[in-house]
């Protein structure tokens, strides 16, 4: 072996060298390929945020007021058919009603002749005969006219009924109508609340996606909380605590002040007693 | 990117400078030491098979001239002779130079050769710990710049929280996880480092005391002849 000293100590480091470059990149590739394998989705999600800005008195101009809209819409069109049965279910009784005049005339001429050829016929018959004649005759003449009135009558409760049925139909639109605006009002309000109580929240490390308790909260007219108890349990006592503490931390939600001032039924009606799902949808776990 | 995925690369890239700068830091050296670990294997190794050799042509009986003869004739060939056999060489020129000239006194002549073979002893254990200092170095330092450049990351990462209306993990998550890799690497430079220094030192004491064995045997050998002859 007749290599030089210098040489082989040459040799020897770039051998070192190529084996610790090989080695590093080894590391490398393995770690750049194994980590994205082997981590699934970490897509990194954006912070839940919650703008409630939307308390509003009125209901808003357009993409809230479609619903409402389509609704009234609705309403108009069943009313308007309404409407339209109505007449035509007059239109019809008036025909029936001159149609059974018609024929109530043309008995009475039919009547009338076969009298008239009976006095023909006999032409002096008795006096009785034509008297009892003329008594079934006027008999039968108050009976139509009796039984015309009764119609009328009817008539004229029918149509009664059917006005009360689409005023108390109207009304009962007007209700929903207004319900709807409360419950704009009300979904403002509760957009409050929820901004209040997450703002207010410490979830515990042990939240993890998919619990999910439910609470039970009272209020009085001031905003003040009241009363909170827990409905559902999420399964985990730390969650379900911080949620109790969140509702307790807030302790007064000063903008219901105003609502129950403003509307004290809507209040009633969404505040007084209502429930509240804590759900920690922006966890990664 | 057609899937959003937190991958190393992304995670190197989008790093702060000072992290970024550690990072390389690390990178290299980790490199460096592999190689001075690639080395010294190689090195005493090779000295731990030239020792075992030359000890048993030292005690086959041959002759110490002969064995001198051929170390020149190799030196001449212009292939090392290291270990064991550099410090016999040393010590057995000494004593033939001394014994040459007649009239030296014989404890002179021992005491020279001694000192010979000591001079010689300590180059050959300065050549057995080269590199050895510096993946003591790699072993003790790079953890700590490792976690420098997490401190530093994280610090970051805090910063940038502070400005975040609503603190969640996930704002916080890739900085942290960036940092990270600094210390990571630290450990990956570090690791090997330690385990190849105390390996190495070990065996460095190990062979410079078989060295340090062999040379008194050699005095003992050189001394008898002395005082016989």
């Amino acid at each position: 072996m007749r290599i030089s000293k210098n040489l082989k100590k040459f040799a020897v480091y770039s051998l070192a060298g190529l084996f610790s470059l090989a080695l590093h990149g080894f590391a490398i590739f393995l770690l750049l390929h194994g980590w994205t394998d082997k981590s699934p989705d970490h897509k990194p999600r954006r912070p839940h945020f919650i703008q409630a800005t939307l308390i509003q008195m009125k209901p808003a101009a357009k993409a809230q007021n479609k619903q409402a809209a389509r609704k009234k819409a609705a309403a108009a069109k069943k009313r308007a058919e309404q409407q339209r049965q109505q007449k035509a279910r007059k239109k019809k009784e008036a025909q029936r009603k001159k149609a059974e005049r018609k024929k109530a005339d043309q008995k009475k001429a039919r009547a009338e002749k076969t009298r008239r050829d009976k006095a023909l016929k006999k032409k002096q018959a008795a006096d009785k005969a034509r008297k009892a004649a003329e008594h079934k005759q006027q008999a039968e003449r108050e009976k139509q006219a009796k039984e015309v009135q009764r119609q009328e009558q009817q008539e004229e409760l029918q149509r009664q009924a059917r006005a009360q049925a689409l005023a108390s139909a109207l009304d009962s639109e007007d209700e929903f109508l207004a319900d709807e605006q409360s419950m704009q009002l009300a979904q403002g309000y509760s957009d409050y609340i929820q901004q209040r109580i997450i703002a207010n929240w410490n979830r515990p490390l042990s939240a993890r996606r998919g619990m999910e308790a439910i609470l039970s909260i009272q209020l009085v007219p001031t905003g003040q909380v009241v009363g909170v108890s827990v409905i559902q349990s999420s399964g985990n006592e730390a969650f379900d605590l911080s949620a109790q503490q969140a509702v307790k931390k807030v302790g007064r939600f000063d903008k219901l002040q105003e609502l129950s001032r403003q509307s004290p039924a809507v209040f009633e009606q969404n505040f007084r007693q209502f429930r509240l799902v804590f759900r920690p949808e922006d966890l990664r776990l | 990117m057609p899937e959003q995925q937190l991958s190393l690369l992304s995670l190197v890239i989008g790093a702060s400078i000072p992290v970024q700068l550690v990072m390389f830091i690390l990178l290299i050296a980790s490199m460096v030491s592999w190689l001075m670990i690639g080395q010294r294997w190689w090195y005493l190794r090779q000295m731990g098979i030239g020792f075992r050799a030359f000890e048993t042509t030292f005690w086959s009986g041959v002759d110490l001239n002969e064995l001198f003869r051929d170390g020149s004739q190799r030196l001449n060939d212009n292939e090392s002779v290291e270990g064991v056999e550099s410090v016999f060489r040393s010590g057995f020129r000494e004593f033939n130079r001394l014994t040459k000239n007649e009239g030296t006194d014989r404890d002179a002549v021992m005491e020279g050769t001694e000192r010979a073979m000591r001079v010689a002893l300590s180059r050959e254990e300065e050549k057995l710990n080269i590199h050895l200092p510096f993946l003591a170095s790699v072993a003790s330092v790079s953890p700590y710049i490792g976690l420098f450049g997490t401190v530093w990351g994280i610090m970051q990462s805090f910063r940038g929280l502070a400005t975040m209306q609503q603190a969640t993990l996930a704002v916080v998550a890739p900085g942290i996880s960036e940092a990270l890799i600094a210390t990571a690497m630290g450990l990956f430079a570090a690791i090997p480092a330690v385990l190849a220094y105390n390996r190495f030192s070990a065996d460095v004491d190990a062979l410079y005391g078989r060295y340090d064995t062999f040379a008194d045997e050699f005095t003992s050998i050189l001394h008898r002849r002395v005082h016989s002859g």
